[in-house]
């Protein structure tokens, strides 16, 4: 711990500090050069079809640089504003879902598939991708059909100063 | 105020700030950093018939934190060799850690002094043996206590341009004091540090569930999984006695909806199996997506 702060005491510095700056705290710069706190409007991308059973089909929606000097910690949040074709489609997002970095599409349907748009973090940007992925059980020809750009979101991040590891 | 510092955001008159535009204001908690590591743990193989608890009702400890408080945990495992149980591969993503924690569900659990790993259904019987790696982050904020710091809103308060502020250097990092760095400072009041309005823990179900804040704008907020009554379904058919007292880091994604107003949070999980106890960490920090 460095030896250079300022601590602040309720009564007595040797026993009830109430803030220690030389203790690591979460920031974030609000600098809006750097984009570090945001958010943004996105819909769910193309809307992909599989071809075959157990196919997987990954694209990047959005690439956000983080100008960090090294991976720090993001806190990233979907929210779902709209899905009008989802009634459709079987264990489908609901509108008003709130979801912490993952937000399932569609989830896990058992002999179906998956579709689902998530964060990541990389040295150098902040990413939303989306996949689809069909069932390894199912057969026949275009066995699972995303939904994409009808799921509209919002999704809010901020870049820490704090170094990743996951969220 | 009576005692203390406050310091506000750049640019911006103290006597005319919201809370959300001051850096730091002796009153109120922090997201403080306690204990932040990587711990290698190697998951013995299970031979097939034997007792299935030695998979998902054991518990591994992987660090002493002894803050004697149930802290606010960030998790994440990645899988450095083998298999975890076949029956769990889901969409088989398992090099991506978010998806990997969905595909494999496990649970970090931290009690008073202890952070420990439960394998659940991660690795059970006839299992090979797997190798993780777990990074965590543990803070000095105690999630079972209630807390609420004093609101300040002002209605003209804004952030402003100017770079006036307090910063000290830690001297852990080559650069001087007008240097822009997340790292080298023990104190930069030119990066809103993340204060913490409150922490509260309510029962969930999937009908509206509201409690109040008054902070007086829509917040952010971490959400967390608290304590063992959020797995009720897995409780409930493996009853596993020693989660009864303890925390769960967010290693897995809640499907709840939120929706944050300037006084008060409302939320529901989105299917009746999400229902739980959960504990928000409301931050002075406006902006909620859902607005």
């Amino acid at each position: 711990m460095s030896d250079w702060g300022i601590m602040i005491a309720d009564t007595d510095i040797k026993k009830d500090v109430i803030y220690d700056s030389r203790k690591k705290k979460v920031t974030v710069d609000l600098d809006p050069a750097f984009k570090r706190a945001d958010v943004i409007t996105l819909d769910g991308g193309t809307i992909l079809d599989t071809t075959t059973p157990n196919q997987s089909i990954t694209e990047t929606l959005v690439t956000i640089p983080h100008n960090m000097p090294f991976k720090p910690q993001v806190h990233g949040f979907f929210y779902v504003t709209d899905a009008p074709d989802a009634a459709s489609k079987p264990n489908v997002l609901v509108v008003g879902t709130y979801s912490k970095t993952v937000l399932d599409i569609i989830d896990n349907s058992v002999g179906y598939g998956t579709e689902a748009v998530y964060m990541i973090v990389t040295d150098t940007n902040v990413e939303i991708h989306h996949d689809v992925n069909s069932s390894t059980g199912i057969s026949g020809a275009n066995p699972f059909h995303g939904i994409g750009s009808q799921a509209k979101l919002r999704f809010r991040y901020i870049v820490t100063n704090q170094r990743y590891i996951g969220a | 105020m009576t005692n203390g510092i406050s310091v506000a955001y750049r640019g911006t008159d103290i006597s005319n700030s919201s809370d959300y535009s001051r850096s730091i204001d002796s009153r109120w908690k922090f997201l403080e950093v306690a204990y932040e590591d990587e711990y290698i743990l190697n998951l013995p193989a299970i031979a097939p018939g034997v007792d299935s608890s030695k998979g998902y009702e054991q518990k591994y400890d992987i660090f002493a934190h002894n803050l004697n408080l149930y802290p606010l945990i960030e998790a994440s495992v990645e899988i450095i060799s083998g298999t975890p149980a076949s029956s769990q591969s889901g969409d088989g993503k398992s090099s991506f850690w978010g998806r990997t924690l969905y595909t494999y569900p496990f649970v970090l659990l931290s009690d008073q002094n202890t952070l420990s790993f439960f394998p659940q259904y991660f690795y059970s019987t006839g299992q090979n043996a797997v190798t993780i790696k777990i990074k965590y982050r543990i803070y000095n904020l105690d999630v079972t206590q209630e807390y609420q710091a004093p609101t300040v809103s002002m209605p003209n308060s804004n952030a402003g341009t100017i770079s006036t502020g307090i910063k000290i250097l830690d001297g852990t990092q080559s650069i001087d004091v007008t240097a822009k760095s997340p790292e080298g400072f023990s104190l930069d009041t030119t990066q809103k540090t993340l204060a913490i309005h409150m922490v509260h823990t309510q029962f969930m179900d999937n009908t509206n569930n509201t409690f109040t804040h008054t902070v007086g704008y829509p917040p952010t907020y971490l959400l967390i999984q608290a304590p063992s009554a959020v797995f009720s379904g897995y409780a409930t058919v493996y009853n596993i006695p020693s989660r009864n007292t303890v925390f769960v880091a967010p290693t897995i994604e809640p499907i709840v909806r939120v929706t944050a107003f300037s006084n008060t949070m409302t939320f529901k999980g989105v299917q009746s199996v999400f229902q739980g106890t959960y504990t928000f960490i409301v931050l002075k920090d406006p902006a909620e997506i859902a607005q």
